[in-house]
């Protein structure tokens, strides 16, 4: 790829970056897992069904339209829902709360709004027990490229910086596991894609595991080595796709025949089950 | 800085209108007792505060408002604090308060001065009463706004029971939480003077009876004249310290109007 644009960090201007992730930890397992909601008197299937292995260092997207379950489905392996039936396991142990080795990036508004952006990258450390949580967070913060924002108040932040302050708070456990739940989903276009490349670039050499929820059929393709997709009524998963992509992928990946061929097997996919909720009566609305 | 300009000078031209005004309506009127000219308030302020009166009626009227709203604020706190961590608490509590909330803080007075006889303490107890209500609230509506997504943020990286209410809860809370101590303060500010017009013989309320009853109608104006200022430095204090202790809360309110 003549035009391949992988803006690499030069070594002057940022920190050394962090360990990767301990070789052979980060391993996800969905087993038959189902989540329904009790609504006004009625029952709402979120998610349906679910078998999902994932293996350490693995960057899986979850694609589907809203109401599909995928943020559903992203919480239970945080620990912040309960499965109805069948369970998560991480590393083989059974999910029952949030932890720290899989912490969350949310779509939007999730930073500590009285603390600045150095003190929310810190918080993590914080909580265990580091000893200098503060200088570890100034070098999270410089991996996002915002060293000198530390003392910003998240309301003083662009919602790209507070994105990626977010990310930056997440990376700085060291977890193992990365949990994304449409983290650009709020951003304009042109940041959108400048994220999706500062997070390849973060990930293509730390390699911790990642689960990215999105709607978006480009960045999961530009991202994850595999996609899942779920469905709409039932909720279940309807199709998984290997991304044959070569890594390191900057703007070029985007124009390979490979990309175009699973843009469109998914958009029509996608397509089909988003038509579901088109004329229907009765919507299942789960985030 | 334009508008800030043209705002001070609009609200210099309010006071110089109303000044003016008062000036003709006393002239026409040529009555120093039912409405003395501001130039004899003038007199009464300088005579008053080299007297000493003045200083000492201002002192005795903080001091109390000072001792009712710190009581107001401890119990307020202290209940807060009891509904939220003892859930049957809040419906033992709450009707209670609903119920003796609707009573003026004046109507406190008779009762207060049965029980406590004149002098500082009914007045402690009504000013207490009337901080008391807004700061109990404030608070309360403060602890139930926590963001759902703050507290799944903060599990997620690793805090526990006691790291939330610590770093999530507190937090949230506290901005509301000096809403309803600045509230409660102006109101048992009001609530002194009232008091003291009726239950005590020294403050602002007591300067501005006695001296109703001696015809120094001037006199009358210029503890009138102390509760607005002292009032308004409150609130203006308040203000302040509130953008210097919740930098993120004014920008907050600003992108919710819009």
């Amino acid at each position: 790829m003549a035009h391949e644009q992988l803006a690499l960090p030069s070594r002057r201007d940022t920190p050394p970056l962090p360990q990767p992730a301990p070789h052979g930890r980060g391993a996800i397992t969905l087993a038959n897992l189902s989540v329904r909601f009790a609504r006004g008197g009625r029952e709402t299937v979120a998610l349906a069904n679910v078998d999902l292995d994932i293996a350490p260092g693995e960057f899986v997207a979850i694609l589907g339209p809203s109401g599909c379950g995928k943020s559903t489905l992203l919480n239970v392996v945080a620990g912040f829902e309960r499965p109805s039936a069948g369970r998560v396991l991480v590393d083989g142990a059974l999910v029952t709360a949030p932890g720290p080795e899989r912490p969350v990036v949310f779509q939007q508004h999730s930073l500590f709004p009285w603390m600045t952006a150095l003190d929310n990258v810190a918080f993590g450390l914080r909580m265990a027990g580091h000893v200098s949580a503060r200088e570890h967070a100034r070098h999270y913060l410089g991996l996002v490229g915002l060293a000198d924002f530390h003392h910003r108040y998240p309301h003083e932040l662009s919602g790209g910086m507070q994105q990626r302050v977010g990310l930056a708070r997440a990376l700085a456990v060291e977890p193992t596991i990365l949990l994304m739940d449409e983290p650009f989903g709020a951003l304009d276009a042109q940041t959108r894609v400048l994220m999706q490349e500062q997070l390849l670039r973060l990930w293509e050499r730390w390699q911790h595991t990642v689960v990215f929820v999105t709607h978006d059929i480009d960045e999961a393709i530009f991202l994850a080595d595999r996609i899942v997709v779920l469905g709409l009524l039932p909720n279940i998963p309807r199709g998984a796709f290997d991304v044959a992509l070569p890594r390191p992928r900057g703007r070029g990946a985007r124009a390979s025949a490979a990309y175009q061929g699973l843009y469109d097997a998914l958009f029509d996919l996608i397509r089909q089950e988003s038509q579901k909720t088109f004329g229907a009566t009765d919507t299942v609305k789960t985030s | 800085m334009r508008p800030l300009v043209r705002a001070g000078l609009l609200g210099l031209t309010g006071i110089a209108v109303l000044l003016a005004a008062w000036t003709i309506a006393a002239r026409k009127l040529d009555n120093t007792i039912l409405l003395p000219p501001p130039t004899a308030l003038l007199a009464g302020l300088r005579e008053t505060l080299l007297d000493g009166t003045l200083v000492r009626d201002l002192a005795a009227s903080l001091k109390r408002v000072l001792c009712g709203f710190g009581l107001a604020a401890t119990t307020a706190l202290a209940l807060v604090v009891a509904t939220v961590s003892f859930r049957p608490m809040r419906q033992l509590v709450l009707p209670v308060l609903a119920l003796l909330r609707p009573i003026p803080p004046i109507a406190w007075v008779p009762i207060a001065i049965l029980w406590f006889g004149l002098g500082d303490s009914p007045s402690y107890f009504v000013t207490a009463v009337a901080a008391f209500f807004p700061i109990f609230v404030n608070s309360l509506a403060g602890v139930g706004i926590v963001e759902e997504q703050h507290l799944r943020a903060a599990r997620c990286l690793g805090a526990g029971r006691l790291a939330l209410i610590r770093f999530v809860y507190l937090p949230s809370a506290l901005p509301n939480v000096f809403t309803g101590l600045k509230v409660g303060l102006g109101q048992s500010w009001m609530a002194v003077v009232t008091a003291e017009l009726i239950a005590a013989q020294s403050g602002l309320g007591y300067m501005i009876e006695l001296n109703r009853l001696q015809l120094e109608t001037p006199r009358v104006l210029v503890g009138m004249l102390v509760i607005a200022v002292v009032g308004a430095l409150m609130t203006l204090g308040l203000s302040w310290a509130e953008t210097l202790l919740f930098p993120w809360r004014q920008q907050q309110r600003r992108k919710g109007a819009t």
